[in-house]
């Protein structure tokens, strides 16, 4: 049995698929695809709103300033 | 209203207007205040006393100022801090009280009359903002938001005192009288509420404006506002749950 022409076959096979994923890689390079960014670069989420401020708030902070 | 006695806390520029227009009303006064006169309280038309009364304790001199514009007045001077009385007195004079009007400026003394008195009777609290612009009447009754929950308020450092403040006395006197405007309203209604009929039942602060502003863009005008009671208050939480 030719063990060995086998190995060979299926070596030049293997050498065949790692040339063309280099390939791919230069192109890929060359076209500067822009991955996403980073979780650290991300901008912020967008939070829900506080709630605006009332008129009776507006009027709360007011009334504990006072003279008799 | 003669037979009718108002427990009047502090005496100086909005107090000692409310004490005149009490007066007016007929009213017998029972007036805390620990303060003498100073110059600075006779300038222009800030409150009742003169030059003359200067370096006076201001219940004597109220006591007197009313004796001359209202003979009839009567008037109970008590001149100690609202802090010397024990909470025994404190009680006591209110029991005989139909009602207290408070125009002390002093976070501490406002917390502990509303502690001690709130379950008593009805209390109305005044106040005046800065420069005099506009004012407040905080109106309590038991089963009502009380004081701390109004102000929403934890301590008492929370208030601030606005000392030597240039408050004109249109300004403090425009506070004394809805305070005093509202108190007889109450009172001459005898068990019904016309606080509670025409602004609403759960108003408890009263906010007045002595100029256009966001709050009155047509000129001067009161707001009225419902205050939430806290049910965890230590105050008014089990009266509130009652309601």
């Amino acid at each position: 049995m030719a063990v060995g022409s086998d190995h060979d076959g299926r070596l030049a096979e293997l050498e065949e698929q790692v040339q063309e994923l280099q390939t791919k890689l230069a192109e890929l390079d060359e076209q500067q695809v822009e991955l996403p960014p980073s979780r650290a670069e991300r901008p912020p989420a967008p939070t829900t709103p506080a709630p605006r401020p009332t008129v009776w708030d507006g009027v709360k902070s007011r009334i504990k300033d006072i003279y008799d | 209203m003669r037979q009718q006695r108002i427990f009047l806390l502090g005496a100086g520029a909005v107090g000692s207007r409310n004490a005149l227009l009490l007066a007016e009303h007929d009213m017998t006064l029972i007036v805390v205040d620990h303060d003498a006169v100073e110059e600075h309280n006779t300038i222009g038309d800030r409150t009742l006393y003169q030059l003359g009364d200067v370096g006076q304790l201001k219940v004597y001199a109220l006591r007197d100022k009313l004796a001359i514009l209202c003979p009839n007045a009567v008037v109970d001077a008590h001149p100690r801090n609202v802090h010397d009385f024990t909470d025994g007195e404190l009680r006591l004079m209110a029991q005989q009280c139909a009602a207290a009007l408070v125009a002390v400026d002093e976070g501490a003394a406002l917390l502990r009359l509303n502690h001690l008195l709130y379950s008593q009777l009805m209390m109305l609290y005044q106040g005046v903002h800065r420069l005099g612009q506009s004012g407040q009447v905080i109106i309590t009754r038991p089963g009502s938001p009380c004081l701390k929950c109004c102000l929403d308020v934890q301590d008492a450092n929370e208030i601030q005192t606005l000392h030597h403040e240039p408050g004109l006395g249109v300004h403090t006197g425009a506070v004394a009288q809805l305070a005093v405007q509202v108190l007889v309203q109450e009172l001459a209604a005898r068990g019904g509420s016309p606080l509670g009929q025409h602004l609403g039942e759960n108003v408890s602060v009263l906010f007045t404006s002595h100029m256009a502003s966001e709050l009155t863009p047509s000129g001067p005008g009161i707001v009225c506002f419902a205050a939430t009671g806290d049910p965890e208050c230590e105050v008014c939480g089990n009266l509130n749950e009652r309601r």
